[in-house]
């Protein structure tokens, strides 16, 4: 197995992006797309375990992050969902040249899983592991800020307020007005789902999948279902949290997808 | 007999917080910070799943850790806002 960490100039973003080739042939290629924001830093182990485990198993895999965040090139203010999303789609694309195969799929964590949904039929994927999606923009960006308010009303004594049309700051990261309306547009509900095999999983307290996961895996067909993995948020920064019971799922899914 | 919502409250911090132990040994007055070490990441949990469960919301100026410190503070915050519950 290769493991080849890469800036790499992809339309005119300079990508950080991490590949995992198997030894023989690639029997698909396989995308991880990240979370935003500390979620990000937060699961940091996770989609680098994932992919090694995945390229094991023959899967050719790249993980990368978007534009104007981690590694990647770009200022921070510029990332936008838009951006992300064309990411996305370009590393899925060099990802299959490179691995030498037309078989896709994309494995995304709560933003990632958002993004890789909404791409997957531009991007002709073949199967979704969906982990966590954030299926509300608006409730996604309410909660993050909830999460500061705490967090400062912990630390500072107060929790504080911002103007509605400020830019956002989510513990030193600034979420720019038009990346924050194009959040809070989001959502999955009402965007046209992608019809292919895919696994749509609840991830936290949850002993069954909620009824909002539930529900956007029928309108995907019959090759959809939904699951939940009761498991601590990994990817909220918590001590460690062990994944190896969520990396087996997507690992079999896929397995099973492309056998 | 109907759970009372302060059992209900120390079910869900229980469930959110993926603790060991038994829901019922929680007192309602001990201070959930002081005996579980809940930070503000773990009072988030907690938030998500007050909002989830008894669908309410918090605004701003309600984000004091106070509130959240004990399982008889939580439960009238949430009774503030549903009296039925």
């Amino acid at each position: 197995m290769i493991e080849k960490p890469a800036l790499v100039e992809l339309g005119a973003r300079r990508l950080f992006r991490v590949l995992y080739l198997p030894d023989g042939n690639a029997r698909a290629g396989v995308l991880l797309a990240p979370p935003f924001f500390d979620e990000a830093r937060a699961a940091g182990r996770f989609p680098v375990l994932l992919a090694r485990e995945l390229a094991a198993r023959g899967f050719a895999c790249a993980r990368f992050d978007y534009a104007s965040t981690g590694e990647s090139g770009g200022a921070a203010a510029d990332l936008t969902l838009t951006g992300a999303r064309e990411d996305l789609r370009r590393v899925a694309a060099d990802l299959l040249a490179r691995a030498g195969t037309d078989r896709l799929a994309l494995v995304g964590l709560r933003m990632g899983a958002s993004l890789a949904f909404l791409e997957a039929s531009r991007a002709n994927a073949a199967a979704l592991a969906l982990l966590a999606p954030i299926r509300s923009g608006e409730r996604y960006l309410r909660l993050e800020l909830e999460r500061r308010r705490l967090r400062r009303a912990m630390t500072a004594g107060s929790a504080g307020a911002g103007a509605a049309d400020e830019v956002i700051d989510l513990d030193g990261i600034a979420v720019s007005p038009r990346l924050a309306g194009e959040i809070r547009a989001l959502d999955l509900a009402a965007a046209e789902a992608p019809a292919c095999p895919a696994l749509l999983v609840d991830l936290g307290p949850r002993r069954e999948p909620s009824r909002e996961l539930a529900a956007l895996a029928a309108r995907m067909g019959d090759a959809a279902r939904a699951e939940a993995i009761r498991i601590p948020s990994f990817w909220t920064p918590l001590e460690h949290v062990e994944t190896e019971g969520v990396r087996a799922r997507a690992a079999a899914f896929l397995e099973e997808a492309f056998p | 007999m109907a759970e009372s919502l302060e059992d209900r409250v120390r079910a869900l911090v229980v469930d959110r917080l993926f603790l060991d132990v038994d829901a019922s040994t929680i007192e309602e007055d001990e201070n959930l910070m002081d005996r579980f070490g809940i930070d503000s990441v773990r009072l988030f949990e907690i938030v998500v799943g007050l909002e989830e469960v008894f669908d309410v919301s918090f605004a701003d100026d309600e984000f004091a850790p106070e509130k959240f410190a004990t399982v008889c503070a939580i439960a009238a915050v949430v009774r503030g806002k549903k009296p039925d519950a």
